[in-house]
């Protein structure tokens, strides 16, 4: 009898372990990292007869208008980060301002082909109707990555930026 | 261990020296074999349609104490979550935006008392949505000379492929998607006489069109979002400008064109006479008794120029006499007595025990000759 107990303990000690196992690995998985994408729609205001800009919700937006994308990221570890990278595809409908990349302690790189290449801003080529290698507009953009130089602390946030007028 | 030849991580000048240089070489490699065939998704001049959403992701890669780890993707609120497909898009709605354009096409020069004048417009869906258009002719429009009558319009062709359910010419509503152009034309009866007065050369008659969008692609009416806005719903924006007579952002858009009077110097003028052709008794003689089919000729004249409209000749059977069955010629041509459009020619149907003779319209300076013969009782 007493032998049957113990095996039987055994066997709920067995299931128990298993069940936790079972969770961890079913569990959200916690990175290093933080990433929040935003929206916000940019509006042409004059300050003062200085045209600025003014940011909204981005939730009453119609073709041809301008919208800002923040990509903020924060490191949620005990670890520094680094050799980090973040890519953006360019919203479907959407197109690319020109210079409108930025990020501090950042390099810049634009991609024509779908993420596949990159290279900095100018020196990309595209084909044009006619079959004829020529320069890249802004327009043809389709990724961006920043290469974030350095280390990102624990608990520090930063954040790279970029803006699209809708189609 | 790192993926990617693009280090920027070290702290030491040196290294990123040596890292800049390995940048640029794969710069100026990627510069070279660069070829992008296609151009980027081209969109419709009037933009994106309302209700597409608009999504983002971005994607972090990095490493820790040298360690490649798993990406990270982005959400609206904050993902931290390792992987890919563990994100979600950044994401709002194209709002609906509401505009349109009528423009006037052509004018007309018209001579008093001519029908069915046709001016002619395009009406222009410069929004994002497939709308259901009203269109409302006005000839009252002030600070004009007169007001032409009967005003009514029609939907000649549209450009492109015409919607589901749409069928052209139409009188009705008509259904434009973004960017889609219809043909209208409206047509107005001149008159002759306005204040009292006989219309002269020189006078002219604006006639406006206004064009409503009352209906959008969903079957929801065309009013405009009021309340808080929101990344997910559409809400219906007023883009349009001001017509000649509608207001700003309204959903509306007019325009005008001109009805031109030019009366002849010469203006012409109509003579009608009546004849005797001949007498034929029952025994075929020119006896004036009882059986006698008497053939009268009406000769319409008409001088000067320009042209003569809705002529229309009657002739009631004289007393003591009966009209003789399809004895009606017009020009050499026998006519039926029937009510038919064939020939606008009738006994009896029109107006009573009477000859109608149509003759629409008539240019000045020509002749019309009608017979036809009645029966002594």
């Amino acid at each position: 009898m007493n032998r049957y107990i113990k095996i039987k303990k055994l066997a709920v000690g067995v299931i128990a372990s298993l069940l936790l196992l079972s969770t961890q690995s079913f569990a959200a998985q916690q990175g290093h990292l933080k990433v929040t994408s935003k929206a916000q729609k940019m509006i042409v205001v004059n300050n003062n007869g200085q045209k600025a800009y003014k940011f909204v919700p981005a939730t009453k937006i119609l073709p041809g208008e301008l919208v800002q994308y923040n990509t903020y990221f924060q490191n949620i570890g005990n670890q520094p980060a680094n050799n980090i990278n973040i890519v953006n595809p360019i919203p479907k409908h959407t197109v690319y301002l020109p210079n409108s990349a930025q990020g501090k302690n950042t390099n810049i790189v634009f991609s024509v082909d779908g993420g596949k290449h990159y290279g900095k801003a100018g020196t990309l080529k595209v084909r044009d109707k006619t079959g004829k290698i020529v320069p890249a507009r802004p327009s043809d953009y389709t990724h961006i990555q920043w290469r974030y130089n350095g280390n990102l602390a624990p608990n520090v946030q930063q954040a790279v930026a970029f803006r699209v007028r809708l189609l | 261990m790192p993926q990617t030849p693009h280090t920027f991580a070290s702290n030491s000048i040196i290294e990123k020296i040596a890292h800049t240089v390995v940048h640029t070489k794969t710069v100026i490699a990627t510069a070279v074999c660069l070829l992008y065939l296609g151009s980027p998704s081209m969109a419709i001049a009037q933009g994106v349609n309302a209700g597409t959403e608009i999504q983002n992701i971005a994607t972090v890669t990095y490493e820790i104490a040298g360690e490649d780890q798993s990406p990270i993707e982005s959400t609206p609120v904050g993902n931290s979550n390792p992987g890919v497909g563990n994100g979600s898009p950044t994401m709002f709605r194209v709002d609906r935006k509401i505009d349109l354009t009528v423009t006037g096409n052509n004018d007309a020069n018209v001579v008093p008392g001519e029908t069915q004048s046709e001016v002619t417009f395009t009406l222009t869906n410069e929004g994002n949505d497939t709308q259901e258009f009203t269109l409302t002719p006005e000839a009252a429009v002030v600070s004009d000379d007169f007001d032409p009558a009967n005003c009514s319009y029609e939907v000649t062709a549209i450009s492109g492929t015409p919607l589901p359910g749409v069928v052209i010419p139409t009188t009705g509503n008509i259904l434009l998607g973004p960017d889609q152009q219809a043909s209208i034309a409206v047509t107005c009866d001149i008159p002759v006489v306005s204040g009292g007065s006989l219309l002269s050369s020189g006078d002219t008659s604006l006639i406006s069109l206004t064009a409503q969008a009352v209906k959008n692609s969903d079957d929801s009416m065309t009013t405009e979002t009021s309340g808080v806005d929101t990344a997910e719903n559409i809400e219906t924006v007023f883009a349009d400008d001001q017509g000649t007579d509608d207001a700003n952002r309204d959903a509306s858009h007019s325009a005008r064109r001109t009805y031109l009077v030019s009366v002849s110097a010469t203006p012409p003028t109509l003579s009608i006479e009546k004849s005797i052709v001949s007498f034929l008794d029952t025994n075929g003689g020119t006896t004036k008794t009882s059986g006698t089919e008497v053939t009268y000729k009406i000769l319409v004249t008409s001088s000067g120029t320009g042209s003569i409209n809705n002529v229309e000749i009657t002739d009631p059977t004289p007393a003591n006499m009966t009209y003789k069955p399809s004895s009606i010629i017009l020009n050499s041509t026998n006519q039926s007595d029937a009510n038919d459009v064939a020939d606008n020619t009738d006994f009896g149907i029109s107006i009573a025990n009477t000859a109608t003779i149509k003759l629409g319209n008539i240019t000045a300076g020509s002749t019309q000759e009608i017979q036809l013969t009645y029966t002594i009782n």
